[in-house]
């Protein structure tokens, strides 16, 4: 591989890593490292210790990732060396950067029981929980979603509308320097089958969208009203980039499949998809970090009310501070500890089910693929 | 309104549930016809069964302060609440007997116990 591949291949990995490092300072502020803590305490130099220490071994394993991944890949020319070395440098990374989430997340968790705000907390478990219908919007309608419809719709009427145009061999897999490297014979299903991989994209995005409607409020102790409000402003805008997003890899497929027709050529496509993708996880990190996970970073205009409520301190049901297992609750849907957007509540067999249905989704159109 | 449940509480959280929706009536923060959650949304939310959530609801339902139909879901009784007859206020009676015999174990006497009754009156219509 040569310079400018490998630079986009090592730059790819840049938004995963800062995103992995700032992960402490973009959870609400009343959790650390996955445990539930007093507001005040996490700007204390204890915990404030742990996520300097976390960002620090983030940074420097990113740093490391990003040396020894171009000194594999520079001149290396085995596809499966590659791909390999890529996708396990990746992985190596996330687990590394897991072990030192928990071992801050344990040590937090011991210390917290030492501290004498701890029995005052755990003496009550208040869950609050506002009853009054909302008059402003928590997401957008899901009739949003109708314009990828139309545009898979349209897209799959047009390539049977000029099926006999379609080359006699499809191009299915590229290298990293854009080569074919693998091919189909055309056929009905080859023809057709971005159509129905962008199908699948948007019932992934309807789950999501429902996900943001349906999952669990949650009120901070001391200010109920402004932390709900952030909430709504936080639901509403992570709702309006789904859509978007949603719509940008529909578009992606669509375009995908209609390219052997010579509309445009391959090299156009190229910059779609990169510009289409960037803007996707440029978008999702700045959300991330203006509205902070459960939009705890908002500042709202008006001035907070203040009024002293204890909240629950539910640690026993997150294992490792990342997994919800509450069999009581029937909650599906759960923000996320540590990071932003939502998680599930695994103790809830549906929550199975949902996970085996997207894991179907998007594998069946893969494996027909492959056929 | 803000609805508040304490889980380590002996009171049963059911019990919590309606005595805080019926609080919520007699502050004026819940109106009448206003609607509540359903079931499943504000268990969710609570984190606690179904059951618990029903059951809450049942009871008021019994007491006359909400209304469930299959239309709206549940609201607050839109017409006038029960009112308060000789078996209210005998069992009413009863109910405040062992809190008051209470405070006068403890010493309290028949002032302060009324100042504590006004006291908790002004917290509802202040």
């Amino acid at each position: 591989m040569t310079g400018t591949t490998i630079l986009i291949m090592l730059a790819v990995l840049l938004p995963v890593i800062f995103i992995t490092a700032i992960t402490p300072i973009i959870t609400r502020r009343t959790e650390a490292f996955g445990v539930t803590i007093p507001e005040e305490v996490k700007s204390g130099a204890f915990v404030a210790s742990h996520i300097k220490r976390y960002i620090g071994i983030c940074i420097l394993l990113g740093v490391i990732l990003l040396v020894s991944l171009y000194v594999v890949l520079n001149g290396q020319s085995n596809e499966n060396v590659i791909a390999w070395s890529y996708t396990g440098g990746i992985l190596l990374y996330m687990l590394v950067t897991f072990i030192a989430y928990y071992t801050s997340h344990t040590a937090i968790k011991s210390w917290k029981q030492q501290q004498p705000w701890y029995h005052e907390q755990i003496a009550v478990q208040r869950i609050v929980v506002q009853t009054s219908f909302q008059p402003k919007r928590y997401v957008i309608s899901p009739l949003w979603y109708i314009p990828h419809l139309l545009l898979i719709a349209f897209t799959t009427a047009y390539s049977l509308i000029r099926y006999d145009d379609f080359p006699d061999v499809l191009p299915m897999k590229y290298d990293f320097s854009g080569q074919v490297t693998s091919s189909v014979e055309k056929s009905l299903q080859s023809v057709l089958m971005l159509s129905f991989i962008g199908l699948a994209i948007v019932i992934t995005f309807l789950i999501s969208h429902y996900a943001i409607v349906k999952s669990k409020q949650i009120v901070e102790s001391h200010d109920p009203q402004g932390s709900l409000e952030r909430n709504r402003i936080f639901r509403f805008t992570w709702s309006i980039y789904t859509g978007i997003a949603g719509f940008i890899v529909v578009m992606i497929m669509c375009m995908g499949q209609l390219t052997p027709l010579q509309l445009w050529t391959p090299n156009d496509f190229k910059i779609v998809t990169a510009v289409g993708i960037g803007f996707v996880v440029i978008g999702a990190m700045i959300l991330s970090i203006k509205l902070g996970q459960g939009g705890s970073r908002i500042v709202l205009r008006d001035p907070k009310q203040e009024a002293s409520i204890n909240n629950a301190d539910l640690d026993k049901y997150w294992k490792a501070g990342i997994f919800y297992w509450n069999p009581q609750d029937p909650a599906i849907f759960v923000e996320k500890r540590f990071g932003v957007g939502w998680s599930m509540n695994y103790a809830n067999p549906l929550s199975w089910i949902i996970f085996i249905g997207i894991l179907l989704i998007v594998l069946v159109p893969t494996f027909l693929l492959n056929m | 309104m803000f609805l508040a449940i304490d889980l380590q509480s002996d009171v049963p959280i059911y019990t919590q549930i309606a005595e805080s929706i019926i609080e919520g009536i007699a502050k004026g923060e819940l109106v009448k016809g206003e609607s509540l959650p359903s079931v499943r949304s504000l268990a969710v939310d609570l984190g606690v069964n179904l059951h618990t959530v029903n059951k809450a609801y049942h009871l008021l339902k019994q007491e006359g302060y909400v209304q469930i139909n299959r239309k709206q879901g549940v609201i607050i009784e839109p017409n006038a609440f029960p009112s308060a007859d000789n078996t209210f206020t005998q069992r009413q009676q009863q109910r405040l007997k062992p809190i008051i015999a209470e405070a006068i174990c403890r010493g309290m006497e028949r002032d302060e116990i009324i100042a504590m009754l006004d006291e908790v009156y002004g917290q509802l219509k202040g």
